[in-house]
């Protein structure tokens, strides 16, 4: 065993404490809005697409993976899904690493006790003991036979190929969408305007407030020596969360003086214009093809 | 909490979709009379603090840390409508911005943790801190008790729309379409996570938190009482759709039999054979002024019955209105008080 090692394993300040890791989780998100905004700007299949319909194209295909029950069909369409990133210009392997790191983990782990007939009864493929009679706890009865079933196999691969499918959309969506402009193109359709206009503002301080919250973590950590209780953590956290709603309110307020001062009477107005190109209405006319042909597929496959 | 797309199933996510809707209009007018035009910078304001302290890592005693919601402290300070607004804006851009959440159970996520989780705490801690002074050690201990409470039942209700899944649900075979726990197992869990460890957890950081604007910025407290809503509002639309919903209480006569498991002895009887011992026993207990709906020896022909139906509903609605009047009056009148006495 490495010297180093083995007194880094005695030494508490390896594992990083909940200062470091808030730090870390809201620089990640500065970085990962960074990178996002990075891919959104190539010029790939998805970022020459009009945002609203990158937007609609994405809400059919997550509509259609929802009625969709058979686990090929689900997988056939994980494999497109992967392929329209490719042709997107999104680095593949961080895409496929954040998609099936975190959902084997989250989906995958939540399912399993599914597979096991105390969780969902149905027709044995393994058999793994015998209880001497059924046992009842509260209101949940555990069968005689625990065994692996097959509806519970099957209910968990769909779930986990399912969830994977409406991630990687999500993702997709995020990585190839100019946000600033799909809000202000979603104002022109159904959506009320004022509700863009907090959306787009809420986005836009929460970067401010981010960089705010590691300002006083970072402080905190830079004078703190020795060790603290959780209890002192938990109060520094709550006092933190305090003072962030005080600087909001207090924000808010000079915010609304500056657009005050800069004419705002309660009325916003979008001055971009926004034009769908034939390319918009044939990829749209395409996704609802895709969609068909997937429903289509999972119907002609029957349950057995 | 956030119930990612996949778990519940399209039918669910449009019901609850739709829930939502009238609860965003209602929010969108209530901030929109209350705070006016300074509402935009405010409720933006507002989300990203939402989004922000979301991901705040609170330590736990067992040495790890987890999560708060921050919705109780938000709903406390600006008012449940307005938390409301400034929640969904963050769930929103956690799930179209950022692909955190699901974009299809928006609604759903919505409903438990910005509707469920903002009105309960906050009407919990309104009940527990009438008649108490800002710097009172009562509001932040209401503040513990509401948050906690407020994230139990946010998780109660992400537990039955996932328990409801494999119930509604399932094919031929039995094999769960969405996800596969039945509501014995799917609220137990998620009302044990919550009772244990996310409950505390948002409760401890409310009350914490109210603690310490008590000690540093008490005018935090009291934004929310500055800009309540001082005129009723749209009493004479709540008034007209109660009276129209009472006239067509007579339209269930139409349909034969009784509502699906509210039967009576003798229809239980006549379905199963028997009456089970403890339903015979309890059935004897009670006797209702307004049996059936009606009014005693007013009940020979659809019109009579019809008539008894109606006066069966005004009389509730009077008497629910009435309780909730005197519920009114006495907070109002406490409220004074404090004023009077300030």
């Amino acid at each position: 065993m490495c010297p180093k090692c083995f007194k880094l394993s005695f030494t508490k300040s390896t594992k990083p404490g909940f200062l470091e890791k808030t730090i870390n989780e809201l620089n990640n998100v500065m970085k990962e809005e960074f990178v996002a905004g990075k891919i959104a700007s190539r010029h790939g299949l998805l970022q020459n697409l009009d945002p609203r319909i990158n937007f609609l194209a994405t809400l059919l295909l997550i509509i259609s993976a929802n009625f969709i029950h058979q686990p090929l069909v689900l997988l056939f369409f994980n494999f497109w899904v992967i392929w329209l990133a490719k042709v997107s210009l999104v680095p593949l392997g961080s895409f496929l690493k954040k998609i099936w790191l975190v959902v084997p983990l989250f989906t995958g782990v939540m399912v399993i006790p599914t597979i096991f007939s105390p969780f969902l009864p149905g027709e044995p493929l393994l058999i793994l003991f015998q209880l001497p009679h059924p046992v009842q706890v509260l209101l949940w009865q555990i069968p005689q036979v625990i065994s692996i079933t097959k509806q519970g196999v099957l209910a968990a691969i769909v779930l986990v190929l399912r969830v994977g499918i409406c991630v990687s959309l999500s993702l997709l969506l995020t990585l190839t969408t100019k946000w600033s402009l799909l809000l202000k193109a979603l104002s022109k359709i159904c959506i009320p305007t004022i509700f863009i206009t907090i959306l787009e503002m809420a986005h836009r301080y929460i970067y401010l407030l981010l960089q705010t919250t590691v300002d006083m973590f970072t402080a905190k950590k830079s004078r703190s020596v020795g060790h603290t209780t959780t209890g002192e953590q938990r109060k520094f956290v709550s006092n933190s969360m305090s003072i962030l709603l005080g600087k909001s309110y207090f924000i808010s307020n000079e915010v609304y003086s500056a657009m005050l001062s800069r004419g705002y009477n309660g009325n916003t107005l979008v001055l971009t214009e926004f034009k769908l190109k034939a390319f918009d209405w044939l990829w749209l006319f395409f996704i609802i093809i895709v969609c068909s042909f997937f429903i289509g597929g999972d119907h002609l496959f029957v349950w057995k | 909490m956030h119930i990612p797309d996949g778990y519940l199933s399209p039918q669910t996510c449009a019901v609850m979709g739709a829930v939502m809707l009238p609860v965003w209009w209602t929010s969108v007018k209530k901030v929109q009379s209350t705070i006016n035009k300074k509402y935009v910078p405010l409720m933006a304001l507002g989300a990203a603090f939402s989004f922000v302290i979301m991901m705040y890592n609170v330590p736990i005693p067992d040495g790890t840390t987890a999560h708060a919601v921050g919705g109780s402290l938000l709903a406390i300070i600006f008012g449940p409508w307005a938390a409301t607004l400034c929640i969904t804006i963050a769930l929103a851009i956690q799930a179209l911005l950022f692909g955190d959440g699901g974009i299809l159970s928006f609604g759903a996520n919505c409903f438990n943790m910005a509707f469920v989780l903002p009105f309960s705490s906050y009407f919990i801690y309104k009940i527990l801190t009438t008649n108490s002074e800002i710097s009172s050690a009562r509001r932040y201990i209401s503040g513990f008790i509401a948050g906690y409470i407020g994230i139990v039942l946010a998780a109660i209700c992400a537990g039955i729309e996932l328990g409801l899944q494999p119930l509604l649900f399932h094919t031929a075979a039995g094999v769960p379409l969405y996800c596969p726990y039945p509501l014995s197992l799917a609220v137990p869990a998620m009302a044990f996570a919550h009772l244990t460890v996310a409950g505390p957890v948002e409760g401890v950081v409310t009350a914490l938190a109210i603690k310490y604007l008590q000690a540093s910025n008490p005018e935090m407290l009291s934004i929310e009482k500055i800009k309540a809503p001082s005129k009723a509002f749209g009493y004479a639309k709540i008034w007209i759709g109660m009276a129209i919903v009472a006239v067509l209480t007579p339209l269930g006569l139409l349909a034969s039999g009784s509502a699906w498991g509210e039967w009576g002895a003798d229809e239980i009887k006549d379905k199963i054979g028997f009456v089970p011992e403890g339903l015979a026993q309890m059935s004897d207990k009670w006797h209702a002024l307004m049996q059936d709906y009606g009014i005693p020896g007013f009940d020979q022909s659809f019109l009579q019955s019809a008539v008894g139906y109606i006066a069966a509903a005004i009389v509730g609605i009077i008497l629910i209105s009435l309780i909730t009047y005197l519920f009114g009056k006495t907070l109002k009148n406490k409220d004074k008080e404090i004023h009077e006495t300030k």
